[in-house]
């Protein structure tokens, strides 16, 4: 009998073979009469020893048992009401939940301050964009677009190039009237390249890492100018860099033609600035805007700003000429104007350089850079001069800005004027 | 089973009800010893109301239940063996009780019943002498199917070894009860 065998005939007294197992292994007990023995003995012995019957515990038995489980199950009971909630909390729905509850009370508690503060900035830029359509030409007259406004960092470049400028010299301006003219660029080669240099690019790179800072979208569309403020400080202060053309707003012509070459320093442009003659394109209508012209600016309550204390309230005043660019930048000219009457030119310079940064993204820098151009005109620097009149142009993004291209003409003639040979002298009677 | 996880003792009762039987005849063929077997129940059963919560429902109740029976009686005979006491099988030395075992009269004393016969005591004291004489192996898998129905595999899991075992096992434990049964005058057919 192999182990085979054994299993089957195990299974066979048990009942565990199927019905054709246990008609095969019964074909094989007709054939082995020796297993059909040993079957029969096996199921013989089982048979005696299932005589003795299994006995039925004791009642009390289950008693104590269950007195116990009782117990355990109102344990459990609670348990599983904590488990509940456990498992709730730390399963998907608790997890929702529990992200819900940090976005509520991020909701209530963070955003309103990241709003805020956010919203500063925006609020600033939907200021300036009003502060351009309340400066809005009359119909017609086109108006400056905020990416082209963003030639901030040229204008400011300009500033510090001109702030250099000495300080000492006697001026008067009259409404935009060239009242003196005096060349300075021998007092500014003077200093040296070097100095002028390193100051310009030490305050360019402030003034770009004060740009990147910036919240406010749209500035980086600013890049061309930048550039084209780098080669006309290069080629003012002599370091070679080369212009390029703004390009934007339509007015590459100009822009080509206002940019300089290291080749030049310091020379006044050749004139562009014959732009007068050149036919003017027809401007938007969407970029409506003209600065006010300086020859308009109110003179009547000049006397307002005879003292500092005056001029300093309008300073601090001008912390918020966000809200009102155009009235700044009138109350700005107004004190410049002061400091000039009052021979303070490096001051004028300064509150005209810090009207320009106050307003480095409204179009009302423009009436700034007039300003400061006819300041620098009657200097004498007409070089500084046309750099802001023509930086005038670009901010307005208007060509036919009537008081930068009065000042261009001014230049212009100035320029003819010293390039004119001095009348021979009469000849020395004998 | 998961009822009474969740807490519901009626369900456990259930439990206890359908199982208990088989549980306390295991326990008390396997430790020959009526009293132990309640204890021996009652012990299996309280941990499983005390283990409730570690059950997963992959695991056949019965077969976590015979295992804890299982486990409880093999410490109880552990036990007993450590204790040197009297073996069931020895002879008792005496006059009156010559080639009587302590077996013998514990069977004969326990199941005694006026409705019974003496004939039959005396086969019942046979039996329940039979299986005590298996070995531990032997009477367990004997036990398990015979007075608690298990089949074969079920068996197998509970006692950790391959069914095929299971069954030899079963087979050497029928050899063993016949020769036991042959050799104390218990005849086939004259039950």
């Amino acid at each position: 009998m192999t182990q085979h065998d054994d299993q089957q005939l195990v299974d066979y007294l048990f009942d565990e073979l199927s019905e054709e197992e246990a008609t095969n292994f019964e074909h094989l007990l007709e054939e082995d009469t020796a297993l059909d023995a040993e079957v029969s003995s096996l199921e013989d012995t089982l048979g005696v020893m299932r005589e003795l019957e299994a006995e039925d515990p004791p009642q009390w038995l289950s008693s104590k048992v269950m007195a116990e489980a009782r117990q355990v199950a109102e344990e459990s009971q609670k348990d599983s009401l904590f488990d509940r909630l456990r498992k709730f909390m730390w399963g998907p729905a608790g997890g929702l939940v529990g992200a819900g509850a940090v976005a509520v009370v991020l909701a209530v508690f963070v955003t309103p301050q990241m709003v805020m503060e956010n919203a500063a900035p925006t609020a600033d830029q939907l200021a300036y964009e009003m502060g351009a359509r309340e400066l809005e030409a009359p119909p017609g007259v086109p108006s400056a677009a905020p990416a082209k406004s963003a030639a901030s960092g040229e204008v400011s470049d300009l500033e510090e190039r001109a702030d250099l400028a000495p300080d000492s010299e006697p001026s008067v301006i009259q409404d935009g009237l060239l009242a003196k003219e005096q060349p300075t660029r021998s007092a500014r080669a003077q200093r040296g390249p070097k100095t002028e240099t390193a100051k310009l690019a030490k305050a360019g790179k402030k003034r770009r890492a004060r740009r990147s800072r910036s919240p406010r979208g749209g500035r980086a569309e600013a890049a061309p100018s930048d550039d084209l403020s780098i080669g006309d400080l290069g080629a003012m202060s002599g370091v070679g860099a080369s212009g390029q053309a703004s390009g934007g707003g339509g007015l590459g012509t100009k822009a080509t033609a206002a940019a300089p070459t290291a080749a030049a320093p310091a020379q006044p442009r050749p004139a562009v600035q014959a732009a007068p003659a050149k036919p003017q394109p027809k401007a938007k209508p969407s970029r409506s805007f003209e600065p006010p012209p300086p020859a308009e600016a109110p003179a009547a309550d000049e006397d307002a700003f005879a003292d500092g204390k005056a001029k300093a309230e309008k300073k601090k005043d001008a912390n918020d000429s966000r809200a009102n660019p155009r009235q700044y930048a009138q109350d700005m000219v107004r004190a410049a104007r002061e400091e000039l009457r009052r021979g303070e030119v490096g001051s004028a310079r300064r509150v005209l350089i810090q009207a320009a940064q106050r307003l480095s993204a409204h179009p009302a820098r423009g009436w700034i850079f007039v300003e400061r151009g006819r300041l620098e005109l009657n200097h004498g620097d007409l070089g500084v001069a046309r750099r802001y009149a023509q930086a005038a142009l670009d901010v307005a993004d208007f060509e036919g800005y009537p008081a930068a291209r009065s000042l261009l003409n001014e230049i212009q003639r100035a320029q003819s004027a010293s390039d004119a040979p001095a009348p021979a002298a009469p000849p020395a009677d004998r | 089973m998961a009822a009474f996880k969740k807490g519901d003792a009626r369900a456990f009762e259930k439990l206890l009800k359908r199982h208990e039987k088989s549980v306390f005849n295991f326990c008390f063929r396997m430790l020959s010893d009526r009293e132990a077997a309640h204890d021996a129940t009652q012990e299996v059963f309280l941990k499983v109301v005390r283990n409730a919560a570690k059950w997963e429902r992959q695991a056949k109740f019965t077969t976590w239940l015979f295992t804890l029976a299982r486990n409880h009686c093999i410490d109880g005979l552990r036990k007993a063996s450590h204790r040197k006491t009297t073996s069931l099988d020895q002879s008792l030395k005496g006059a009156e009780d010559k080639g009587t075992t302590l077996g013998d009269r514990v069977a004969d004393e326990q199941s005694v019943t006026p409705d019974r016969g003496a004939e039959s005591l005396r086969l019942r004291q046979t039996l329940a002498q039979a299986i005590t004489s298996l070995s531990q192996e032997q009477r367990e898998v004997f036990v398990m199917r015979e007075y608690s129905g298990m089949p074969f595999k079920e068996i197998a899991e509970v006692v950790g070894v391959p069914e095929n075992t299971v069954k030899s096992r079963m087979r050497y434990a029928l050899e063993h009860l016949r020769g036991f049964l042959a050799k104390h005058g218990v005849k086939p057919g004259t039950t």
